[in-house]
């Protein structure tokens, strides 16, 4: 999964949203480095709706503008929940394996020393 | 609605109408949400992305994967003949004396941008490219401001093109792909100079300006279009993706057919419409677009025929608006035609049918009096106007527009023949037949809506394909010989890809008289009741060769998975079109209607198809849990590759293979 749609599943997770909701949820989470664009972002949830991971819930008109809001189905949530744990594996992983290293190259270098 | 909203609902118009129909309101307010306070235009990186969005919208999910996938692999090619061929006209041709034009300054900034996308860090690479685009641009009025000279008007917009593909690819990513941009510039221009140097006695280029240095370009071009299909080939007997191949030549085929040699200038004598330069771009250009068409995947579409007959009556009406201002012949047959579509919005069908049918009547007295327009003129008109007669029903709009956009493209081509000036015409027979050449397009257009719609309206799609390939040929096969190399390359190569396809269908139609492949005509006929369809269905499956026959193969004879994964037994456990739709859904990621229009049934028996699977598969057990309840309600593990919902992310091979070598 790509990074932003994982971003768009993540920012749908806790309420439905709309287009400019997502845009900035997903601005949020990443602390401004995803920008998503509209022609993306609906492009994106085009996909998603299509895979049944977001359904369209509601439909507000605010200031003349039409705001359709989105929402996680039950499968998008699955989805997400298992691409967060297989980033969390890895993330696991990783740090072991980090963990790991650093003991025999401090052991490595006090042989050397010694 | 104020600027910035109108603005951006022009922008829109990227989206096929349908789409737009359902969701502009939508996209609008997402956008006017977003925008600055006080903001008043969009801002050009939303511009970009809506139209990038409407013509991903327009190819469908799987040709838009594609053909970014052939940006990636064109850009950095389109750079390196933009700089080689910058340097190599640069010292070759503006050296000479007497030849002084402001072109040096467009081609210092290739190199420069050459330069830029080598050394700059992957985010800046492409800026200076844009600058060169810039520059390039600003030369021609430049020019004409200051009096000097300007390189000739293809030379600019091949660059132009070039630099887009650039531009529109990813920048570079590793030290390999800089240094093989600047390799293949160094050998571009070495090589044009090694062809110019072995030329040279015999064509005394000197007395043109850039001859034959402009048809070397071409032929470098070319050069650089067969590499990256001959490319192709390793890709295709490995059985990897070959289309990203094919997008790529094709965008880099579209510039090059521009640039094609010209052995010298093809007399145009007498009223017809020449084959010149403007005929063999426009030639080229529909040629590339309409293998491009191809290449999305040929549907059959009967509608097109209709949108294709209004273009056709509206290029008409235009044509026969310029040749009335440039005050030639009787005006009657002209008006004819513009009457007839400024009256398409108003009339029913059988309505329009009469319009045009007097319209060609009076071309037709016209035809008869002495004296009259010249024949090419009214044979022109008479062919274009058999397109709407056949199929009337297009947009009531379109013909305007067209006539529109036709007439100020004759009145530019127009003023170009004649000098920059609008009156005056001294010379209507070869000004008049380049304008009428500009019929190339619409004809063009309805040659490849009949060819889609030749299974549903045989009659009028047979006769618009004879009327188009009628004119097109009358006017450039008598100068096959002029043909730049694109020209002849792109048809040519396009041969073998049908015969390929043509023999694969064969080969499955004898495969299944043999009784090979039960399995899929079993599943073909438990989806669709009538034998015939259902035969048809899986030849055309077996025939594609690319990764849907392969999908389906591989769903129907999926092994049983590893031993002891109850996942993969429930799935092997499910009848076979159940699985195939599971398959189709989850693995390869079709949409409902792809995988409805694979098996030649209902969008809804289809999606009834993938819930029941998900349900068969859900009820088993799985190390004490349902599917439901872990929530990954995919067959991950089963057959080759994992399932991931985002297309892109599941990688290209995963479910884009290329056809099987065969």
């Amino acid at each position: 999964m790509q990074e932003p749609t994982f971003l768009i599943l993540t920012a749908l997770a806790g309420e439905p949203l709309h287009g400019y909701g997502v845009i900035q949820e997903v601005s949020r989470l990443s602390s401004g480095r995803v920008v998503l664009r509209p022609g993306t972002l609906y492009g994106a949830l085009d996909r998603l709706s299509e895979q049944g991971l977001v359904a369209a819930e509601r439909e507000e008109i605010v200031d003349g503008r039409l705001r359709r809001y989105y929402r996680l189905t039950e499968e998008g949530a699955g989805v997400l929940h298992a691409e967060a744990q297989r980033l969390a594996d890895n993330a696991a992983e990783a740090r072991r394996r980090l963990g790991t290293r650093k003991a025999p190259r401090r052991a490595t270098r006090q042989a050397h020393a010694g | 609605m104020d600027g910035l909203e109108r603005r951006y609902r022009q922008l829109l118009v990227a989206y096929p109408a349908g789409y737009r129909q359902r969701r502009a309101d939508e996209i609008v307010g997402t956008l006017l949400d977003a925008a600055a306070p006080g903001q008043r235009r969009p801002s050009l990186a939303d511009a970009a992305d809506l139209v990038a969005g409407g013509l991903r919208q327009r190819l469908g999910p799987g040709a838009a994967a594609d053909l970014a996938a052939g940006r990636a692999l064109a850009g950095p090619v389109a750079l390196a003949l933009a700089a080689g061929l910058s340097g190599f006209l640069w010292l070759t041709v503006e050296g000479a004396p007497g030849h002084v034009t402001l072109a040096p300054a467009a081609f210092a900034a290739w190199l420069l941008a050459l330069a830029g996308w080598v050394a700059l860090p992957g985010r800046y690479a492409r800026w200076p490219v844009a600058v060169a685009m810039a520059v390039t641009v600003l030369v021609l009025p430049v020019a004409v401001l200051a009096g000097a000279g300007r390189p000739p008007l293809w030379v600019v917009l091949g660059l132009l093109a070039f630099g887009a593909l650039a531009v529109a690819g990813p920048p570079p990513d590793s030290a390999t792909a800089r240094a093989a941009v600047l390799t293949g510039a160094l050998a571009t221009a070495a090589l044009s100079k090694a062809l110019l140097t072995a030329q040279l006695p015999v064509t005394r280029w000197s007395t043109a300006y850039y001859h034959p240095a402009i048809a070397l370009s071409g032929l470098i071009v070319t050069g650089a279009v067969v590499g990256l299909a001959a490319a192709a080939v390793p890709a295709l007997l490995r059985g990897r993706p070959v289309r990203p191949w094919l997008w790529a030549v094709l965008l880099l085929a579209l510039p090059g057919g521009w640039l094609g040699p010209r052995t010298g200038p093809v007399a145009v004598a007498g009223t017809r419409p020449g084959f010149g330069r403007l005929a063999e771009v426009l030639l080229a250009t529909c040629v590339v677009l309409a293998a491009m068409a191809a290449l999305t995947g040929v549907r059959a579409v009967a509608g097109g025929l209709d949108r294709a007959g209004a273009m056709a009556l509206g290029c008409a009406a235009g044509l026969a608006g310029s040749l009335w201002w440039m005050g030639q012949g009787r005006p009657w047959a002209y008006a004819a035609w513009l009457g007839a579509a400024l009256a398409y919005p108003v009339l029913p069908a059988i309505g329009r049918r009469l319009a045009v049918a007097a319209a060609l009547g009076l071309t037709a007295t016209v035809a008869l009096a002495p004296a009259g327009p010249p024949w090419s003129a009214l044979v022109t008109l008479a062919l274009l106007g058999t397109v709407p007669l056949l199929a009337p029903a297009g947009g009531a709009w379109y013909p305007l527009g067209v006539a529109v956009t036709t007439a100020a493209a004759g009145a530019v081509v127009a003023a170009y023949d004649n000098g920059w000036r609008l009156t005056g015409w001294h010379a209507f027979a070869h000004t008049g037949g380049l304008v009428l050449t500009l019929a190339i397009v619409p004809f063009a257009v309805a040659v490849v809506a009949a060819v889609r719609a030749v299974r549903s309206r045989r009659f009028a799609a047979v006769a618009t394909l004879l009327a188009g390939t009628g004119w097109i040929g009358a006017l450039t096969l008598p100068h096959l010989g002029a043909w730049g190399p694109v020209l002849i390359l792109v048809p040519l190569g396009a041969v073998p890809l049908a015969v390929r396809a043509g023999r694969a269908r064969a080969a499955a139609r004898r495969a299944l008289d043999t009784g090979r492949h039960a399995g899929l005509l079993a599943l073909a006929r438990a989806v669709c009741p009538d034998p015939r369809t259902a035969r048809r269905l899986t030849v055309a499956t077996l025939a594609r060769g690319g990764q849907r026959a392969e999908l389906v193969r591989a769903a129907l004879d999926l092994p049983p998975g590893p031993a002891g994964d109850p996942l993969c037994a429930a799935v092997h456990a499910l009848p076979p079109e159940e699985r195939v739709a599971l398959h189709l859904r989850y693995r390869a990621e079709l949409p409902v209607p792809e995988i409805a229009a694979l098996l030649g049934c209902s969008a809804a028996t289809a999606r009834g198809l993938v819930d029941r699977a998900r349900h068969g598969v859900a009820r088993m057990p799985r190390d004490g849990r349902g599917l439901s309840s872990t929530g990954d309600g995919v067959p991950a593990r089963c057959g080759a590759g994992a399932v991931v919902p985002d297309a892109r992310a599941a990688g290209q091979p995963a479910h884009r293979a290329g056809p099987p070598p065969r």
